[in-house]
């Protein structure tokens, strides 16, 4: 969910565009003095409506991009989309397109953000199955992206506070640059990403679930790299603030990850081998909290790496 | 992640409550009782009056309408206000206690006398003294109605559920349900809730939060008064509302509620036996690795009955 301060908006819109105060009561036309829009920012003074929409309409805001992504009288829709993202956690397609086509026959198709929602999904779904290129994916994900930020091309990414449907993209175009092998982009995007996320602007278990996202791929790209010290760390922090929220989220992925990479350690001799069986705890934990998630994860890929360091010495239910 | 969302400022929200309650049909009597005169909700609607978030908030629950599907942006003060009653939430479902007592404390003094907030500071106090059990039973039930009573004036314990109830609402009917010292008064009273949501909620998957607490605890007192068929099969329905959220809530007590009626039921064959403890080893890492006090019990349950060997 996200309730946002209405400073921290206008503050981080303004920062994300690069654009001074002065600029921006300059080009809003002096709808405010810079002291008042100061004064805003950090919520030292109501914000008048009109000046709100003013500010960021100048930001480029789209006056569509105030409203919901299903409009109102579209409510139906609602709990369409759930069950859509239902389908897709289990790679089950052909349900989810189904689906898609009963939420298009409900939604106006016109409206921006409902366009840029039923073309995430629909990439996704030709994606997983093959049906484009990595390289293409990308590039419609961006296109994608520009629906509800016109300016994308001129902003830093680092400030931009998106929303929910845009962090989606964002996290498909993570995998993309996976696929296509190119390490550095995707580490770029990630760090991006990660300062953008600790800038803590969406509601916590959002955050948490976002940050621990993040922290789970930047593991994965520093295992990839033999970076197992930074992969750990990176793990490790994912899996503390997780645990302190009761979030189970990508919990078996971390723990799967964290002991991959001790694993990894203990092979070349960098770590004592009473962590052994701290590894193999570590495996059954991230078997039975995936068990907890209607096993989202593919069990499969842990029993195997049980199967590999710890021959018969697990059994599983 | 699935959000829909909405940037509303001020008295941009009356507008969409107008249109929200346009599209689903609610009259604006049966969406403003108890919250705000009838008057005064025109008055929103058409935007001429600026509303606390705390209202708009109230009416959109009344609506079903989970303000998860939205975004917002507010200003300062009720963002703040907002923050803090999310962290007095936040702290009492992380089991912090002590510190959502002090939190409420303040927030009491602060804003607990006027109504929304008072019904706010009631139930949140209520949910507290639940969870701790110092209070005496019939005190904590009092706490409850008190809740309630802020937006269901006419709520007593005895009408039949009907109408819109908002999640606060049921949060607290459940609560009331659960203070009742009477195993029998108490199932007969979680079947009427249970067939409330069946009537209006499974089917549009309405109110999930209060839903799955509510069925937690029926399925607990199902298997109290030994009916423990019903009792797996509730856990089944729950269990796939909770598989939608990446947030533990109950999910250990589902599982381990479960397995201890699959037990008591027997077991057909061995895969019967291996479901259970399938069950019961999920519950058991879930509890363990969340730092839950009874894990250690679990754990040598497990041991002692199946002969399972924790091998790590």
């Amino acid at each position: 969910m996200a309730v946002y301060r209405i400073g921290d908006v206008l503050r981080m819109k303004r920062e994300a565009l690069g654009i001074t105060r002065e600029k921006l009561c300059e080009m809003s036309g002096d709808i405010c003095s810079v002291q008042t829009l100061y004064r805003m920012e950090c919520g030292k003074v109501k914000v008048k409506q009109e000046v709100y929409r003013k500010l960021m309409e100048c930001m480029g805001e789209l006056p569509e991009r105030r409203y919901a992504s299903i409009v109102v009288s579209e409510y139906q829709a609602l709990n369409l989309k759930p069950k859509i993202h239902q389908y897709l956690r289990y790679k089950e397609f052909e349900q989810a397109e189904e689906t898609l086509e009963q939420l298009e026959r409900v939604m106006d198709r016109n409206y921006v953000r409902n366009k840029q929602y039923l073309k995430e999904i629909k990439l996704y779904i030709s994606y997983c199955r093959g049906e484009i290129s990595a390289e293409e994916y990308w590039k419609d994900l961006w296109e994608c992206l520009r629906h509800t930020i016109p300016s994308l091309d001129n902003i830093d990414l680092d400030r931009w506070p998106y929303n929910c449907e845009e962090f989606d993209i964002l996290a498909d175009m993570v995998t993309a640059y996976c696929d296509m092998k190119l390490p550095e982009k995707e580490l770029c995007l990630l760090e991006q990403l990660k300062n953008n996320a600790e800038k803590k602007y969406m509601e916590q278990d959002y955050y948490i679930t976002w940050h621990s996202y993040i922290l789970g791929e930047l593991s994965r790209v520093m295992s990839t790299t033999n970076q197992h010290e930074k992969s750990i760390e990176y793990c490790n922090q994912g899996i503390e603030e997780l645990k302190n929220q009761r979030l189970l989220s990508n919990m078996p992925c971390l723990l799967y990850d964290l002991a991959w990479n001790k694993e990894q350690l203990m092979k070349k001799g960098m770590a004592e081998k009473k962590e052994r069986e701290f590894c193999k705890k570590l495996l059954v934990q991230a078997y039975y909290l995936n068990v907890a998630q209607k096993e989202v994860y593919n069990p499969e890929r842990i029993k195997k790496l049980c199967e590999r360091y710890f021959p018969g010495e697990i059994t599983y239910f | 992640m699935d959000h829909n969302a909405q940037y509303l400022v001020e008295n941009e929200m009356g507008l969409f409550v107008h249109e929200i309650r346009e599209a689903k049909g609610y009259t604006m009597e049966e969406i403003s009782q108890g919250i705000c005169s009838l008057a005064t909700l025109s008055r929103i609607e058409a935007g001429e009056r600026t509303v606390d978030f705390i209202m708009i908030e109230a009416l959109l629950d009344r609506m079903k309408i989970s303000k998860s599907e939205y975004e917002f942006v507010l200003d300062e003060e009720d963002y703040d206000l907002y923050m803090k009653r999310e962290e007095i939430r936040k702290e009492i479902y992380l089991k912090q206690y002590s510190q959502a007592e002090k939190l409420l404390r303040l927030y009491e003094k602060e804003h607990g006398e006027k109504h929304l907030h008072n019904q706010f500071v009631y139930f949140q106090k209520a949910l507290l003294e639940q969870n701790l059990q110092r209070m005496e039973r019939k005190k904590v039930r009092e706490l409850f109605q008190k809740a309630i009573e802020v937006t269901a004036a006419e709520y007593q314990q005895t009408i039949k559920l009907k109408g819109i109830l908002s999640d606060t609402e049921l949060f607290c009917i459940t609560g009331l349900i659960n203070c009742c010292e009477d195993s029998k008064e108490k199932e007969e009273k979680q079947e009427e809730l249970y067939e409330y949501f069946s009537g209006c909620c499974i089917r549009e998957k309405l109110f999930p939060v209060p839903y799955r607490s509510a069925m937690g605890d029926y399925a607990e007192c199902l298997y109290e008064n030994e009916k423990y068929e019903l009792c797996i099969r509730i856990c089944n329905e729950v269990l796939e509302e909770l598989y939608k959220t990446s947030k533990l809530e109950n999910r250990e007590k589902i599982f381990k509620l479960r397995a201890m009626a699959r037990e008591k039921k027997g077991f057909k064959d061995e895969t019967e036996k291996n479901q259970c403890l399938r069950d019961f080893l999920t519950a058991y890492y879930v509890m363990e690795f969340y730092g839950e006090e009874d894990a250690e019990r679990l754990k040598q349950h497990i041991e002692e009955e199946y002969g399972w060997q924790f091998t790590e």
